[in-house]
Order: C-alpha cells, then structure tokens, then sequence
C-alpha cells in the first residue's frame, strides 16, 4: 500500500482550493497525514485525510476571483512588455500593422457596400406594405403597365386601373408614374422659367395621381406638407437642387416660392413643394414631380400601399381581378399571363423586369463582395497569427521567467490576447482614416455614394469594434495556447517551435495562403482577359463615328435628311436600328406554312431605313432593289433562317420568298388574316445588336426605302470636326423640334453602358484581389524571412558539417516548394469553377487556359523562393562561428 | 470593546503560547494537547483566518519542510492589538469573578 496521501484526494484539494491558501492547506494536511501515518498506521492518516478535505470544503478555501491584486500593475507591465516588442521587432511590427490596416480597411469597405445596397428604399414608412405591380406579357416580366389605348388614351381613362383597385378597402393607396428615366418616355424636356428662359431638365417624374403618390412614398419635405403639394391639377414638387437650378440657391429664403410656377410645353405649373434630393439608395430617381392631367405615355408604373392585415396572395389576386375588370379582354389574350406585386424593398436586388427605372443591382455581385470580404478577413487573420506565432519563438525566456515568478497558465493566456487586442485596436483608427481616404476613389468607381458610416450608424460601430476584437482574439488564440501549455524548464531550454514533422497549424495556413495567391491571381488575370475581349470583339457593324439622335416623325426625317445630305463631314445618315440595347421585348412569329405547333416567341422587330445600315456598314445585296420599284425590303438574319427553315424542312437558302408570319394571334379585325405577313427577301449575317451576353436571337429587319415612321436618326460622322458637325445636326434639329431638347449618343459610349454593371464589379473584384494577394505575399515574406532568421544556427552548424551553400539554400526552399504545388492543384478548380461562373453572364466568352495556372503556381514559388533564398544566402554565407555565437 | 467567540478566545490565547510555532496543524495538535477534544485542521485554519481579519494576529509564510513536500506553513503571531484585546478580555472576566462571593 502508498504510503503517501491519496492521490485522487490531493488532485480534488488542489482543484477546488484557492491558489493563495492551497500552499498552507495542503501542507498541513500533508504533514497531519504523516504524523498519523507514523502513530496508528497508514490506513488511519488516509482515512483522516480523506475527511479533512471534504471538511475544507468550504468557502472560505474555495477558489476566488483575485481581481484587485492583479488589475492595474499587470495591466501595465502587459502595456510595457507589448510596447517593447512591438519596438524590438520593428520591421515585423510595421509589416504586421500594415497588414491589419490594409485587411480593416477593406473589410469596412465591403461592409460599407453591402449595407448600401441591402438597404434599398427603406426609407419610405412601412416600406414592406408598399408593393409595385408588374405584368408577365408574352414571356417576359415588365415593370411597365400599359395605358389602355397607349398614348391615345385621355386623361381619365389612364386612371382606369388604379379605380379599379381602390375599390378594394384593404388597398389604401394606388398611384402611377413614369419618369425621364424610363425607356417608355422621352428623356428630355424643356422648363420655361417666369422670365421666360429655356432649361434642359432630363430627370423628371411624371404622374396624374399625385396627392396620393405622397402617401404610397415618402419623401423628407423641406416647403410645403405632402397633403397639399401636389393638389393642385398642375402642380411641380422641386427637389432641393432642382430649386437652386430654377429659383436660385437662396430658394429657402423665399417665402412665396409656393405662390410660383414654372411651365412646360405653353402650361404653367404651381410649385406645391421642395423635398430633399432623393437618396442614391432609392430605386426612382428624379429631379422633379409634375402633377399633370395626363401623363405623357403609353404606360406607367403602377404602386400600391395595402393595409398589414392584407397577405401578399390576397394583394395579388385583387390585383388580377382589379385588373380583369379594368381589361375584360385580357381573360381570352393567350399572351396575358397576369399580373404581379414586387414589394418595394426588394425591388432593386430582386427584380428580373423590363424597363426598370433604374439599373438594378445584382444579388450575386453581392456575393461576390461578401466572399471577397470574408477572404481579406481570413488573409488578415492568417497573416497575424502567423507573424505573431514567429514572433514569440523569441519570447520563450521571458515566458519562461514568468511562470517561475508565478504567471499562471491562464495570465499567459491573457498577455498575449491583450498585446494581440492592443496591437490591433491600435490600427483600428488608421483603418477608419485609411477608410476615409479610400472612399472617394471607390465610389468614383463603383458609381455610387457611400458615406462612411462606420463612425455614424450604430450597428456599423458596433461592428467597427466588434472586428478588432475578432481579429484579436483569433490570432491570438493559437500562439498563447501553445506557448502558455509548455512547462518553464522547456522554455528555458529554448526549444524552438520546430514542426519538421506533421501538418502544424503553421504550415497550413501558409499553404492556405499560397491557395490565395493562385487562386485570387488567376481569377484576376482571366476577369481582365474577358472584359478586353469584350471590348475588342467584333460586333458586326461600325462603331466609330456612329451617333444617333431623337427626331420627331418621318417628315421631320425627311426634312432634316435632305438639309444635312450635303455636309461633307456627314459621311451617311439612316433611321431607326441603332445598336446596343438592353434586351427588348420580343415577337412571336412563325412562317404561314408552318404548324401551329411552331411559334417561336424570341424575335425582335427592327424598322430601319437604308441609310441606317449604311451608317452601320451592313451590307447586303437586297438594298439595292430598293431604289427600283420595292418600298421595302424584309430580311432575316442567320440565326432566324435556320429556326424557319427548320420549321418546314427546308433548307435555309430556300425561304427567300417564303412567306413569313409576325404575331400569329394577333388577329386583324379589318382583313380577317391572323397577325402580319411578309415576304422573307433575304437572309443577312448575324450581328450583335444586343449585348454580348446573349447570344444573337432571331431578327426581323423591315427595310424601308423611305420610313414610314421614326423617332431615332443615325449618323456616321466623319472624325474631322467631329464636334462642329455635331453642331450643325443641333442647329437643324432645333429648327423643326420646339418642345423637346436634342440628345445626342455616341454608338462607342452606349455599347460601352452596357457592361457598365460589370466592369464595375470586375474592376473592384480585381482591385480587392490584388489587396488580398498583395496582403498574402506580405505576410508570406515576412514570416518567411523571420523563420529564415531563426534558422541561422541550423545553417551554421550544417556548414560546419560540409554543407555547400548550394544545398542549404535548395533544403530551406523545399518545403516551400511542396506546399506551392499543393496549393496550385487545389487553387485549379476552385478557380476554375469561380470563373466559370462568371463567364456564364457572357454569351460570348474567353476559354481559361491552363497554362495560366501552371504560371501562377511558378509564380507563387518563385516569389516567395526569392524571399528565403535572399535571406538564407546571407545567412549561408556567413561564417559558422558567428551564428552560432548567439545563443538563441 | 471587542467581543470574541469562545473557540476564538481560545485559539487566540494558543497562539499567544505558542510562540513562534504558531500555524493550522500545530495549533489543532496543541489544542487537543491542552483541551482533551480533537478539532478538526479545517476548523483551525478558518478561525485563525478570521482572528487574522479582526487584526488580533498576524500571519507569515515560512518553514518548509520535506516533510510538507516544501511547502511553508502560515505561522501566527499576535499584533499589540491582539495581545491588548486579550489582556482587557482578561481583565474583564476577572472583574465580573470578582463580583461573585468567594468560590473555594
């Protein structure tokens, strides 16, 4: 038997004792024990020694929160000792801020984003009860709800629908407008101040509902009160930069502005009111609201403000009956799907519809910026740990010296947490002026205008705070834990962290880091290689020189063609099929002799003249019979011929003279024919009129030898003079058009628009890429020239042993080399299928290439190769005696 | 003036006659030397803890012994406060035998 206390007993008194009494307590006990040992025998002290510990049990020994004795002076000796580190290990120090800061910043960033577009048209009250009303025409969703004679209707019957729907209690507010901004209406307009002077005003919101508009959406009024701004039949509501523009910047002081009017097209409008400009985050943008009998349409969009207790199936099936009863024929139209609600806060990320108001964001580039966030936040992270791991492989002693001076495991825990905190809430306000800094560039790029609510919004300063904590805590987690777990004696030794074996912590995230580097460098490289392949791709028609105008009908065509004919400078003029447009909607169609069964509904309807494919350098031989007897011309294009032909077995070649069916529903109440025939007189190549994310789609060109109807002219201008020619097209426009201004595109500019959305996203996916990787490769030099450095005694005594420097320089650089090609052959596919997912936007689109991967991963290598082969060179040459000098 | 329990009174006076050799163990030893009655270490040490807080000891750590597997003991030892409180408690009960006729 033992004659020791018993050990299970002792092991329960230490746990539950407190440490500043444990000393005498346990000491007693073990004294007591064996002076009964001695006395009346082992048994006995053991049984006595059982019971006195279970009699200590209480709370006077138990263990304590010694809060008081430790607080401030180790607080202040942790301050010193971090402060004295961060100074000792100067180059690591910075390299390591550096990172942080740069990590911070972008991860504010990203967050700065998110939030702004997350958080669309909130601002409006109860914005979850207000929903807009959409129609699924034919296949495709629009925003757009049409009037029931389009632009003829009159005045009272454009309210039609919105009677219908306020017959229904639960539905408490309807109205309907357009904008400038929509493709459905004309984009400018001229507004004649008091004094009689003509203003370009190109951001206009129209509607004929407008008390109500107020109550359906809510805007901050700066004059006047919702309830009666727009009363008036004729009313203006100004927002507050539209005020300075017509009434001057001292527009606040004018205490009759509400008394004034402004006109447009010979009517005066009374200014019922000044709201604050309209927020970037709002999905309808305008300048001004004109309240007017009829909106100058052949559609509108439709809102509504339903009461809570309504669901979202009720709304929309009083939405459809509403609409049943406003249209009856709508019921027997085949191509009338019905209708939907889309509630306003989810408008801007979730709509798919035609004509949008504003350009509407894109989920999945909100993905892309969260990954791209969570990666930087990882890097950052990685980077830290890593440079501090290196780091306190230098600090042993003093870890050491801690512990026999009675550092718990648990202090030595929490000095590394607090220098790891301190270090990084250090950065925390560089990151925020860093951040400030940044700001203006981004939104530069991104088109957008984000203010830097980090230090406004309370939930953004919760996170500010909240993220250096993380990064903190995370980082510092994995160095203490490990260096607090070890015994003095072996920090003493000086046992260096030498993980020649096994995956370590350590060896995984540099690998991880690797993974970034190809992966993040390849997705960049390919990005950059589409959208110049984009740029330079061939659309099939010319683009320089070729601008277009707005003209106002065939007549004025005609008029304008003839004066401009002879400018030298106009090399050719045309009407109508000016490329570059966002996906309109689409026609049914099929050839007359074909089945029922083979409607297509993916046509698009092109009406030009032959001067619009002068002006675009398309040719065919068809133009010619156009100057001789025939009026017009009607030609397919490629991808249309195969379609047709196949639909009657024939082959392409043999449809010329086939007749051709356009909207076979459509039935024509005058001749009886169901939709509208035409003799197919040519197949044309296929060019891209649309953007080249999709794929070129069956068109229809009706060629006209003198059009019949216009509203856009083209121009191919030559490059001398370019904008002295444009002048002379402004001054004859301006002798036959009174009402509305001229707008001028440039073919180059709007092919250019198209792909706005995403150059943006890929400018700022390579831009935050390049941060990630830039960060990688830091955090890989520095950790890698700091393990170099404690390598120096190993270099040494391997010279010593007869190592050529050759040798030393391949054995450091292997491992690295390993961990690359891991890296690469992970990085491949994850890449790969990353890109993949981006290029399916395109329907046009560069293949990845392998190669590319292959050169990353060489890259990566030889970059950080550099880096150890730098260091280690040094230290390889140097003379054994001298590194193993030092005892480190 | 200061009240004290009874087992305080008497660990305070053991502490005074023990001298220098005042600590947990040895004090429960010497009071079953003295009294007759085992205490239990526990009991000491939770006493000898709150005369310390009245301020009627002292403490120090000190003697490790091999026997203690190099631990050190808290040895006691009284503060003038500790040895006047005694001396008027002292002082005190003898006043109220006084008053008492004589007890053979």
């Amino acid at each position: 038997m033992n004659n020791t206390p018993p050990k299970f007993w002792q092991r329960l008194l230490k746990w539950f004792c407190d440490v500043e009494l444990y000393e005498e307590i346990s000491g007693d006990l073990d004294e007591a024990f064996y002076d009964r040992a001695r006395d009346q025998g082992v048994r006995y002290a053991q049984r006595k020694y059982k019971r006195d510990v279970l009699k200590f049990f209480k709370p006077y020994a138990w263990k304590k929160l010694h809060l008081e004795r430790q607080q401030s002076p180790l607080l202040r000796n942790y301050f010193k000792i971090a402060l004295r580190n961060i100074v000792k290990y100067k180059q690591y120090s910075v390299l390591n801020a550096a990172g942080l800061i740069l990590g911070m910043t972008c991860i504010f960033l990203s967050l700065l984003y998110l939030n702004h577009e997350l958080g669309y048209d909130q601002f409006h009250s109860d914005a979850d009860n207000v929903y807009r009303v959409q129609r699924t025409y034919r296949s495709q969703n629009y925003a757009v709800m049409p009037f029931k004679d389009y632009w003829g209707t009159a005045a009272e019957d454009q309210l039609g629908y919105l009677i219908e729907l306020k017959k229904n209690p639960q539905i408490k507010n309807v109205t309907q407008f357009t904008s400038t901004n929509s493709p459905t209406s004309v984009p400018q307009h001229y507004i004649q101040k008091v004094n009689g002077e003509r203003l370009v005003e190109n951001n206009i919101l129209w509607t004929n509902s407008g008390s109500e508009f107020f109550q359906v959406l809510d805007w901050t009024f700066l004059k006047g009160s919702p309830k009666s701004a727009l009363s008036e039949k004729y009313s203006i509501v100004l927002t507050a930069s539209a005020a300075s523009k017509y009434f001057g910047s001292d527009w606040a002081d004018d205490a009759n502005l509400l008394s004034r009017y402004l006109s447009i097209d010979s009517t005066n409008y009374q200014i019922g009111g000044v709201i604050a400009n309209v927020p970037d985050y709002s999905h309808v943008d305008f300048d001004l609201i004109v309240n007017t009998p009829k909106i100058p349409s052949w559609g509108n969009y439709t809102y509504l403000r339903k009461s809570p207790d309504m669901s979202e199936s009720e709304l929309l099936a009083e939405v459809n009956n509403a609409y049943l009863r406003f249209r009856p024929g709508a019921a027997d139209n085949e191509l009338e799907i019905g209708l939907t609600v889309e509630r306003l806060p989810s408008i801007y990320l979730k709509s798919n519809a035609l004509y949008e108001l504003k350009t509407p964001g894109d989920i999945r580039y909100l993905w892309v910026f969260g990954i791209i966030g969570v990666i930087i936040l990882v890097v950052t992270i990685t980077n830290y740990l890593n440079l501090t791991t290196a780091l306190y492989v230098g600090r042993q002693k003093e870890i050491g010296v801690r512990k026999v001076l009675g550092a718990l495991k648990s202090n030595t825990i929490s000095q590394f947490l607090f220098e790891t905190l301190l270090i990084a809430f250090l950065c925390l306000p560089l990151s925020l002026l860093l951040l400030q800094f940044t700001l203006p560039f981004f939104n530069a790029i991104m088109d957008i205008n984000l203010e830097n609510k980090v230090i406004s919004d309370p939930n953004l300063i919760a996170f500010a705070v909240l993220l250096p904590i993380v990064i903190g805590l995370t980082s510092g987690m994995y160095p203490s834990l490990v260096l607090s777990a070890k015994k003095a004696l072996e920090l003493f030794k000086g046992k260096l962290s030498n993980t020649r074996s096994g995956f370590g912590l350590r060896r995984t995230l540099v690998g991880f880091q690797f993974l970034l580097l190809v992966g993040l460098g390849t997705t960049t490289f390919f990005i950059n290689q589409q959208l110049r392949f984009i740029q330079n791709k061939d659309l099939g028609y010319t683009q320089k020189g070729v601008i277009s105008i707005n003209v106002g009908g065939a007549q004025i065509y005609s008029k304008m063609k003839n004066a401009l004919e002879n400018n030298p400078k106009i090399l050719q003029i045309g009407s109508g099929g000016m490329p570059g447009n966002e996906m309109f909607n689409t026609l049914t169609y099929k050839m007359l002799n074909a089945s029922a069964q083979d409607i297509n509904d993916n046509g698009t309807h092109l009406v030009v003249d032959a001067g619009s494919f002068e002006v675009l350098g398309i040719d065919h031989p068809t133009l010619r019979d156009l100057s001789k007897d025939k009026s017009s011309v009607f030609l397919i294009n490629e991808t249309a011929a195969e379609v047709l032909a196949t639909s009657l077995q024939i082959k392409p070649e043999q449809l010329i003279g086939e007749v051709f069916q356009m909207e076979p529903e459509y039935n024509n109440e005058e001749d009886g024919t169901m939709g509208i025939h035409y003799t197919i007189d040519g197949i044309i190549a296929d060019y891209n009129y649309f953007t080249l994310k999709e794929e070129v789609n069956p068109m229809f060109i009706e060629v006209q030898a003198k059009p019949l109807w216009t509203y856009e002219m083209l121009f191919k201008l030559s490059t001398d003079d370019f904008f002295a020619t444009i002048d002379a097209i402004e001054k004859e426009y301006d002798k036959w058009h009174s009402e509305e201004p001229i707008q001028v595109e440039f073919l180059e500019q709007r092919l250019a628009s198209l792909y706005k959305n995403e150059r943006q996203i890929a400018s700022l996916t390579v831009g935050l890429s390049t941060l990630a990787i830039v960060l990688s490769v830091l955090g890989l030099v520095g950790l890698v020239s700091f393990i170099t450095k404690t390598k120096e005694r190993e270099i040494g005594i391997r010279k010593v042993f007869g190592a050529r420097t050759r040798q030393i320089l391949l054995l450091l650089n292997r491992e690295f080399f390993i961990l690359a090609i891991l890296a690469t052959l992970l990085a491949t596919p994850l890449s790969y299928w990353a890109i993949s997912n981006w290029l399916e936007v395109f329907a046009y689109r560069i293949t990845p290439g392998y190669f590319v991967y292959i050169a990353a991963g060489l890259l990566c290598v030889l970059v950080v190769g550099t880096a150890v082969s730098l260091q280690s060179y040094h230290a390889a040459g140097k003379n054994p005696a001298e590194s193993l000098k030092n005892e480190q | 003036m200061l009240q004290l329990g009874n087992l305080e009174e008497t660990i305070l006076l053991l502490v005074m006659i023990m001298k220098d050799q005042a600590y947990g163990y040895a004090v429960s030893k010497e009071y079953q030397k003295q009294n007759g009655k085992e205490i239990s270490i526990s009991a000491v040490h939770t006493v000898l803890s709150r005369l310390e807080k009245k301020g009627l000891i002292n403490s120090e750590m000190r003697g490790s012994t091999e026997e203690r597997g190099g631990r050190r003991k808290r040895i006691f030892k009284m503060t003038d406060y500790g040895i006047r409180t005694i001396q008027e408690l002292k002082a005190h009960r003898i006043r109220l035998w006084d008053q008492l006729p004589q007890l053979g």
